[in-house]
């Protein structure tokens, strides 16, 4: 009887890590589908012509190192909380004192007519974006429609474009990006990947995907027609929370944790991209499925499921967009709703190729966005994540040079002279 | 053992920045490190009126950027130090994105051939972090955990 | 130039940059605190203002890959002996100003410096000379007054004369007064802390004793200047010393000037006057008009600290020091300090500094002769200031008849100072004469405190070695000892001044 993980992706690496720190001996057995440990976000270089060991995120040594047995390509279908076991689709029985649930999330697939179509392909998985490269190349693709202007759609878009293809995006809104940064972000995103051939069809969607049993076509709401040897849906991801509901855990927006990651169910934790979390910027529960958060929330799950009791801080959105000349970060909320917020602006994207925007709400900043000068923004991240008064120093916080001694000096002795850099350390100041 | 800023004592002469950038260069010259080389310091000198400090790495007791690397570059070792291994860097910016400290910095080459993150590594193959001796003023210091 | 006046362009010193060796890596922009350099973004260079450069060397010294020179414009005005630049700038800065030219440090003008026309001797066969690594050499130095004449008592060996306060020197060799205001306060914790692992004194000069040093009351002499700044019992209480400050040789005649730029917080605290107010001593104490105004105020000293601590009087070298000494010593002084022109200062008229006062050299031997004649040589210890450079110097000092020397310069170098004589500005950029908190902090009292402790272990080997060598193994030996000094190229006049034979004889 030892800790048992379904999963086997950042929340469950992080849920390692955190069970080793506390206990050394108890065995760790990982459940997955997949056959080995890669990185989510790195599967788009597979279109840039990578190979699959390029995308390993952890090796075999670290699972051995670490006492973890792996049951590799095989799914967990159901949970029995009161024997406490987990039944495979092979029918094999795990038990388990402590059980993480670090099932992530799967594409959402709108239901336009035709979808079941083959040339139709989601980029969430490792063997997906394999199968799609493969088929691109056996039909000798030509055109691509990509739906959904995320960061993964244009990701993909991107590679493809320099690959020589045509590529169209479909935008349901009106901007590319447009949940997670702000208009003149999203142009300027825009207009570098139109450099490379890109095209945008905005306030746009998909009513019918064409074809005979491949995709040869798709149909917009406006009545335009695209050809499309290829078609990638990308439209955001929805947590997998059957598993966890077979042991009738309560789930919401996702699987619903506690501030210890444990679910409704005793012994029983999530992480990851399937539950539901705070976001600190408003406080309120969302799903954010961002790998940063997926690790830190397996990472602190897997503390408290070794018995130290640590509470997590919380979530907020972070985003790197990262394949494009100049990077774009974003922390928080990039776009107000409302007048109650302030915006401070540093726009010099033209002369001098940088843009930066920071977001403040009551004094506190509550999200930022960085565009091709991201050099030392972590600090305006942990702003937002200490919720630290910055009324007096706000005209700073667009300024490429602004750091620690514009801080007052309680934040520069406590973190540097003391040290205090234990995660607890980064709770919000009073 | 980390290196520790007095920002009492810091006289933002740049020399920390300077020393790093040519200890962590092939030519083991200051000109050349920043001229054919293209390197930039893991310290950065901050400077604010009569404040000054030179912030590096913490090797924090818990590391954002560890957390949030997707490659698996970033690792924590036995000793406590964070390592970042350049060659498994992808450059995916989140470590940029996460530090508190803005201590990870991108490094994208003029070609933009090369992209990944770099930050303090207290000058493990030198033995003596160099920021350390080449502070005229004693404003960094070598120490154990306070 | 544009907008300026012509005249700026004739700017004395320039900043020369190996632009390739340049890295942009901006330590001089930050160490600049004259407003010569900054970095242009545009152009990713470095750029200077000639015009405002003061020649401090700070950027030189700081550049690390040695980029950086600074010199002297080599575009110089038509060669004259008379119309020297200095002379013709001088005219333009009066012109453009009207105000007084202000300066600071000591004299640069080529008086003529007598140490470097004085030898010292050696022994040889006759009278061998003693080996300091092997033989105890005595450099302990007791300021002080001394007694007429020895008591005893009926055996014939106890001492029955007992002797005044002395204090106790492990090298004739003190730190000058430079006051809290003139220099950062960080020098003074440098040269307190030295003096005490040392075994030697330094001076408060006229700014008053900060809180910071009162640990130091052991190896503190306190300065009672005209301007009294922080001034009161505790001050005085707080001291092995007390110096009544008549004159300084960097401007003799006139009082202490600290421009109000340089007055902050701290400084203001402890000389007790309002932030930004110059601060500026009156030429003369205004409650000593005669020498028996002099005798009054040292005795309310003494009274006032229970006798328990010597008095020293600090007056210029002027053309009458050997007189006013005399006075000073029957006016009741447990120490004469003279100064002489080579002196230096944080603030003064040009013309003051290099015009006014006299060597040293000449005053030491002028004073030791007089003080003798009068009879009064052991009821005053003499100490002489004003532009020692070496321990050889001291030495050369001691033989004329000084039985300790004050440096002050000498400590300022070992802080970092290029001597570019803008101290009065307020902008040192090497943190020395200014408490401007962003330049302060380039003054590492441990650091100084070192240096300083070092130089004084070096200075002592030094003298001991120049002991050694003229068979001499207490420095109570070459006090006022002329015979071990010969001269070179001085004239008849000079030599008899000194009380020195020409070499060769």
């Amino acid at each position: 009887m030892g800790y048992v993980i379904v999963g086997n992706s950042a929340a469950a690496v992080g849920c390692i890590t955190g069970i080793r720190k506390v206990d050394k001996e108890t065995p760790i057995t990982v459940i997955s589908y997949e056959d080995f440990c890669y990185s989510k976000p790195m599967i788009g270089d597979i279109l840039d012509g990578a190979p699959r060991e390029h995308l390993t995120y952890r090796d075999k040594s670290f699972f051995e190192k670490n006492r973890v047995q792996q049951i590799l390509g095989h799914r967990a279908i159901s949970i029995n909380p009161e024997s406490k076991v987990v039944v495979l689709d092979s029918n094999e029985i795990v038990p388990y004192s402590k059980l993480l649930i670090a099932t992530g999330a799967r594409p959402f697939i709108p239901p336009i007519q035709g979808v079941e179509k083959e040339g139709v392909f989601t980029f969430t998985e490792l063997s997906e974006a394999e199968r799609f490269n493969s088929y691109l190349t056996e039909k000798g693709a030509q055109e691509v429609v990509v739906v959904g202007s995320g960061f993964i759609g244009l990701e993909v878009a991107y590679f493809l474009a320099k690959r020589g293809l045509k590529v169209s995006v479909v935008e349901l809104l009106e901007r590319s990006l447009a949940r997670a940064v702000d208009e003149r972000t999203s142009r300027i995103v825009e207009s570098l990947l139109r450099e490379v051939g890109v095209k945008f069809l905005f306030n746009e969607s998909v009513s019918e995907i064409l074809g005979e049993e491949k995709v040869s076509s798709v149909k917009l709401k406006s009545g335009k027609i695209l050809k499309a040897d290829g078609v990638v849906i990308a439209v955001g991801v929805r947590p997998n929370v059957e598993l966890a509901q077979t042991a009738k855990v309560k789930v919401n927006k996702g699987i619903e944790v506690s501030t210890k990651m444990e679910t409704s169910v005793n012994d029983i934790y999530a992480a990851g991209d399937c539950i539901e979390c705070i976001d600190i910027v408003d406080n309120t529960k969302k799903s954010i499925p961002l790998f940063p958060l997926a690790f830190e929330q397996g990472f602190i799950a897997g503390l408290n499921m070794a018995g130290r009791g640590v509470d997590y801080l919380g979530g907020l959105v972070l985003n790197s967009l990262k394949f494009l000349p100049v990077p774009v970060l974003n922390a928080g909320l990039a776009s107000p709703p409302d007048s109650s917020y302030e915006v401070l602006v540093n726009d010099k994207f033209e002369e001098r190729g940088f843009y930066r925007k920071v977001v403040l709400k009551e004094g506190r900043l509550v999200g930022f966005v960085a565009v091709g000068e991201i050099d030392r923004v972590g600090i305006l991240t942990n702003l937002i994540r200490q919720k630290i008064d910055v009324s007096s120093i706000k005209e700073r916080l667009v300024e490429l040079d602004f750091g620690l001694v514009d801080l007052p000096k309680w934040w520069r002795e406590e973190k540097l002279k003391e040290d205090r850099t234990a995660y607890k350390d980064w709770r919000a100041v009073k | 053992m980390k290196v520790y800023p007095i920002e009492e004592n810091c006289i933002s002469c740049r020399y920390c920045e300077v020393a790093c950038t040519m200890v962590h260069s092939a030519s083991k010259d200051p000109v050349k490190a920043y001229k054919l080389e293209g390197l930039l310091p893991r310290a950065t000198v901050e400077v604010k009126g009569a404040v000054s400090l030179s912030l590096m790495c913490r090797h924090c007791k818990h590391p954002f950027c560890f957390d949030s690397c997707i490659s698996g570059a970033i690792q924590v070792g036995e000793d406590g130090k964070v390592y970042l291994d350049e060659e498994r860097c992808v450059g995916c910016w989140n470590c940029v994105l996460v530090c508190p400290f803005g201590a990870a910095h991108p490094f994208i080459s003029d070609n933009e051939k090369k992209r990944h993150s770099f930050k303090c590594d207290l000058c493990g193959d030198r033995g003596f972090p160099a920021c350390v001796e080449a502070c005229p003023n004693r404003a960094l210091v070598y120490d154990f955990e306070r | 130039m544009l907008f300026k006046k012509p005249q700026v362009a004739f700017y004395p010193f320039m900043v020369l940059r190996d632009d390739y060796k340049c890295v942009r890596c901006k330590s001089c922009v930050d160490q600049c605190s004259f407003d010569a350099t900054y970095y242009d973004e545009d152009l990713n260079m470095i750029m200077n203002h000639h015009e405002n450069c003061v020649n401090c060397k700070r950027c030189e010294a700081f550049c690390p890959t040695d980029a950086i020179k600074v010199v002297k414009n080599p575009s110089t005005f038509h060669p004259d002996a008379n119309w020297t630049p200095e002379a013709i700038r001088d005219i333009h800065v009066q012109m453009l100003t009207g105000a007084i030219i202000l300066t600071s440090t000591g004299n640069d003008k080529p008086i003529r410096n007598y140490f470097d026309h004085l030898l010292l001797d050696a022994c040889q066969v006759t009278n061998p000379p003693i080996d300091p690594l092997r033989e105890p050499m005595e450099l302990k130095t007791f300021i002080g007054r001394k007694t007429d004449a020895l008591e005893f008592d009926p055996d014939g060996v106890s001492i029955k004369t007992t002797i005044g306060k002395q204090l106790e020197l492990e090298i004739p060799v003190l730190f000058s007064a430079m006051s809290y205001g003139s220099i950062n306060l960080n020098l003074q914790k440098a040269m307190a802390r030295a003096a005490k692992e040392f075994g030697t004194y330094w001076n408060t000069g006229e700014g008053g004793l900060h809180r910071d040093l009162r640990e130091y009351k052991e190896c503190t002499i306190v300065q009672v200047a005209s301007g009294r700044f922080g001034v009161d019992l505790e001050y005085l209480e707080t001291s092995a010393a007390i110096e009544i400050k008549i004159g300084q040789g960097a401007k003799p005649g006139i009082g202490g000037h600290l421009p109000g730029e340089k007055v902050n917080e701290g400084i203001a605290q402890t000389r007790m006057i309002p932030v930004g107010s110059d601060a500026i001593s009156p030429a003369p104490h205004h409650d000593i008009y005669s020498i028996e105004d002099l005798r009054q105020l040292i005795y309310a000293l003494k009274e006032a600290t229970n006798y328990e601590k010597p008095v020293f009087v600090k007056i210029a070298a002027v053309h009458n020091v050997a007189a006013i000494a005399c006075g000073i010593a029957h006016a009741g002084a447990d120490a004469v300090v003279i100064d002489g022109v080579r002196g230096g200062t944080g603030a003064t008229p040009k013309s003051l500094r290099d015009h006014v006062g006299i060597p040293i050299e000449l005053a030491i031997a002028a004073v030791d002769d007089r003080l003798r004649k009068e009879g009064l040589r052991n009821q005053v210890s003499l100490i002489a200031a004003g532009g020692f450079r070496s321990a050889v110097d001291v030495l050369k000092a001691v033989a004329l008849g000084a039985d300790a020397v004050y440096i002050g310069t000498v400590a300022k170098l070992a802080a970092g100072c290029t001597q570019c004589q803008q101290c009065h500005t307020g902008r040192c950029a090497w943190g020395i004469t200014t408490n401007d908190p962003r330049l302060a902090k380039r003054l590492n009292p441990d650091i100084v405190a070192e240096n300083l402790y070092n130089l004084l272990r070096a200075w002592a080997h030094d003298i001991k070695e120049l002991l050694g060598a003229m068979g001499i193994n207490a420095i109570e030996s070459i006090r006022g000892n002329r015979l071990r000094l010969r001269s070179w190229g001085l004239t008849e006049q000079e030599n008899k001044i000194l009380g020195v034979l020409p070499a060769g004889m």
